[in-house]
């Protein structure tokens, strides 16, 4: 019990830092947040009711049949066609009361505790929205407010003229108006989702400002309207959409790669340590061996024989994350096991096993939890760096290294880069903060 | 101590030929290996060879209807008509004359007649037409302007910092340069280049074009030749400042945060105590005696820091601003299989921080004679 009064006392000293303490505070919150990105970020709405029944896309697969449709497959929410199936032709008036209806139930859903605040809190650190609205207030078309629901009707009257074209021409089509309630998700794009149409025209790599075409004539509207609140890239994805999801997976990532790298570290290391002499030496010439030959490398002939995908992208890896960890375990454990406690379970015939997991590994544990943060920020940056160089996991998955890369390659699109900088930036430099934290509460050494 | 190093020395001789087996291994049972590129460039695919990963798999099956005799051709100069063992010795230390007629001991004497990892030759590289040495001479002025312009920058001003850090302990001063390193470690030099070549580089977006093209000069540009040697000077400086800078953000926190512990550490130390009541003045006491002691352990860093300076190169940074390093040549190595060139560079570079190791631990023991190796063994 000595040991926990011990870590408690650690964990008040991390407590009193408060830039740590702050730091860690705000990791978990964006963690949290982001953890639940298939209901911030999402194609399909989270409830739908049609005339009483109630559906939850989000969670279930509807064919379009569900929703009176012919076609079997899954329908896209997001489409034109969809909403005329919903709402009918005729009802562009009652639509608007209906869009209205879905974006109060959004604000509900906003009150809802963390979700909407958190985003919105991320979306005005990202400073491309200031400029963004800047440039759109000195746009000549945009009195209104780019609010959600008014994008919405202005949706249903852009498309009426096409829609009454398609009443005279088919008069089997009109569907009857249903009662139609929808929960959307504040971000009505998912990570792969490539919309088909939008109501500026412009699908693909669309800023959300407004901009001038490459010779300066006319205007690009900004991508803002179609609910693109930091525009698209270039294959037409939603960006915050593409961050949300990205930066889930590089958490998740990071922190995974940290604990497996931990494990392994601590059994090769502390083998490595507790019987020293040759096994300390060969493991020595073998770690040596292996950590000269270059990632990258392997990762390559890997890929060759297998399909990418971030589990072997883990494994990979893996193969290498341990050797951090286990450098420091190994001295720690070379060092604790001439100790005289061990030498005397040594001699009261307790197993080698127990020894090194019972006697040495808690006295050792320092340097491991010391370098825990620094290890989820290698794991993280090395994702991001094995994306950005086109080798990580491929392409529609989510990731912060492939939004690097596509601000690299264009060099015009800004909004790109902007947030994807300062949200990988941050989380980072958090990171850092809490390590620098949690190394000075537990390292008795560093207590000047 | 002599014993020491031998044995140190000897150490090294099973960690190199295992980091060679290892890859000559992998390199021999990988598909996609030389004959399968060099089939697939002949036969003009030799654009999309340059992709990454699973893409040679693909493209073997195009390859068949190349010349047989071509093939054998093609095998001979890779060595694959060779037995395995042969191959893997090749790569060590190989006996091969190619005057038969001027005898056996003029050969033997001959540096020429030798090939193989030991006599520091390591072959040709496939596709470019050079040797690996020769293409590591060409790309070492890249990484060794960023190693040696970063090297004395990070020393230079982390002692700096950090003796002020030291002094200033826990004021304001403190803690606010303690912010702004931590954030400087934390943010990946890549990523700020990127950030970097977006908003003042030659890009539309960019807020102003500081960042010039590409490579380390202009040599490319009108006139060039015709320069005052100080344009050129400037001109170098101007290319080379913005990589120096991302390469050299994250150097700077471990170093200084070294320095400044050192010099607490050594504050409190009773000679600091004595020199005090003595009445030496401050100034005396922190430059003549506390930087003496506490800069040992920056000291020992210096080998392997100047052994790696010329040779190290961040392939991401040279990438983001075109620059032809070392980095980036490894990388193209792997990407398309340039076998002689991974396994040269490999070797090379393992050999270095082999050295460079060495180098450190017995700078360690020549500064602060207390430490010995010999005990700690077993």
């Amino acid at each position: 019990m000595k040991l926990n009064k011990e870590l408690e006392v650690k964990i008040q000293k991390f407590r009193r830092d408060r830039r740590a303490y702050v730091s860690f505070i705000i990791l978990s919150m964006m963690f949290l947040l982001t953890l639940p990105a298939e209901f911030l970020c999402n194609v399909r709405p989270i409830l739908l009711v049609v005339d009483g029944k109630i559906h939850f896309p989000i969670l279930l697969t509807y064919s379009e049949r569900d929703f009176g449709g012919t076609l079997p497959s899954e329908p896209d929410y997001n489409s034109r066609h969809f909403h005329r199936l919903l709402y009918g032709e005729e009802k562009s008036a009652a639509l608007n009361n209906e869009s209205s209806d879905a974006s109060l139930s959004l604000d509900d859903f906003e009150d809802s505790p963390g979700m909407g605040l958190g985003l919105d809190d991320f979306e005005e650190t990202s400073p491309s929205l200031d400029l963004g609205m800047a440039d759109f207030e000195d746009g000549p078309a945009t009195q209104e407010k780019p609010d959600f629901s008014l994008g919405l009707g202005d949706f249903e009257d852009t498309g009426n003229p096409l829609q009454s074209a398609s009443i005279e021409t088919s008069p089997a089509q009109p569907t009857p108006p249903k009662e139609v309630w929808a929960l959307w998700p504040p971000i009505r794009y998912d990570y792969k989702y490539i919309p088909s149409e939008s109501q500026t025209g412009k699908v693909v790599l669309a800023a959300p400002y407004e901009t001038m075409s490459a010779n300066g004539e006319e205007v690009i509207e900004s991508a803002w309207k179609d609910g693109h609140y930091l525009g698209t890239d270039d294959r037409g994805r939603d960006i915050l959409a593409r961050l949300i999801y990205g930066l889930r997976i590089s958490m998740i990532f990071g922190l995974s790669l940290a604990v497996t790298g931990t494990i392994i570290g601590c059994f090769l290391g502390g083998f490595q340590g507790f019987f020293g002499g040759w096994v300390d030496l060969v493991g020595q010439r073998l770690t040596e061996i292996w950590g000269s030959i270059p990632r990258l490398y392997i990762l390559i002939i890997l890929s060759a024989f297998l399909v990418p995908s971030a589990i072997l992208l883990f494994l990979i890896l893996n193969l290498t994350a341990w050797m951090g960890i286990a450098a420091y375990i190994r001295a720690e454990f070379l060092k604790i096991r001439n100790f005289e406690f061990v030498k005397a379970a040594k001699a009261m015939g307790v197993s080698d096993f127990q020894i090194m997991r019972r006697h040495i590994l808690p006295n050792a544990i320092t340097p491991v939890v010391t370098f825990f943060p620094f290890e989820v920020t290698a794991g993280i940056l090395a994702l991001v760096s094995l994306d950005y160089l086109n080798l990580g996991v491929p392409s529609p998955a989510p990731s912060i290294g492939e939004l690097l890369s596509q601000g690299k390659n264009n060099l015009q699109a800004i909004w790109i880069i902007l947030p994807t900088f300062a949200v990988l930036t941050a989380t980072i430099t958090l990171l850092t903060f809490v390590g620098e934290g949690i190394r000075n509460a537990f390292d008795p050494r560093r207590n000047a | 101590m002599i014993s020491y190093i031998i044995r140190r020395l000897l150490l090294m001789f099973p960690t190199l030929i295992g980091i060679v087996t290892i890859t000559f291994i992998t390199i021999q049972f990988v598909p996609g290996g030389p004959v399968d590129q060099m089939k697939s460039i002949l036969l003009g695919h030799g654009s999309e060879m340059s992709e990454a990963g699973g893409a040679a798999l693909g493209k073997q099956g195009k390859a068949q209807e190349l010349d047989p005799e071509r093939l054998e051709e093609l095998r001979k100069i890779y060595h694959l008509d060779r037995p395995l063992w042969e191959r893997y010795l090749r790569t060590f230390l190989w006996f091969a004359p190619e005057d038969k007629e001027r005898g056996f001991w003029t050969n033997f004497f001959d540096y020429d007649s030798w090939e193989g990892f030991l006599v520091f030759k390591f072959g040709n590289s496939f596709y470019r037409n050079k040797s690996v040495l020769e293409l590591i001479v060409e790309k070492l002025p890249v990484s060794a302007s960023l190693g040696v312009f970063s090297f004395f920058l990070i020393y230079t001003t982390c002692v700096v910092l950090g003796i002020a850090k030291a002094v200033k302990h826990g004021e304001r001063f403190d803690t606010v340069s303690s912010i702004f390193v931590l954030i400087g470690y934390s943010i990946p030099g890549f990523v700020l280049a990127i950030f970097l070549i977006v908003f003042l580089g030659p890009g539309d977006g960019a807020i102003a074009h500081w960042i010039p093209l590409s490579g380390l000069t202009s040599a490319s540009a009108y006139g060039y030749e015709d320069w005052s040697t100080w344009r050129k000077i400037v001109d170098y400086l101007h290319h080379l400042a913005a990589p120096l800078f991302c390469y050299v953000i994250g150097g700077f926190a471990t170093l200084t945060m070294l320095t400044k512990n050192a010099i607490l550490e050594e504050l409190r130390k009773q000679y600091v105590i004595t020199a005090r009541a003595k009445g030496l003045p401050e100034k005396v006491i922190l430059f003549k005696h506390i930087l003496k002691n506490a800069l040992i352990p920056l000291v020992t860093g210096f080998p392997i820091a100047f052994l790696g300076m010329f040779f190290t190169g961040s392939l991401l940074i040279e990438q983001i601003f075109t620059l032809d390093g070392l980095g980036l040549l490894g990388y193209q190595a792997v990407i398309q299989r340039d076998y002689p060139i991974v396994m040269g560079t490999l070797f090379l570079f393992s050999l270095m921080a082999l050295v460079g190791q060495l180098l450190t631990d017995l700078s360690y023991v020549l500064i602060d004679r207390r430490i010995s190796f010999e005990e700690s063994q077993g």
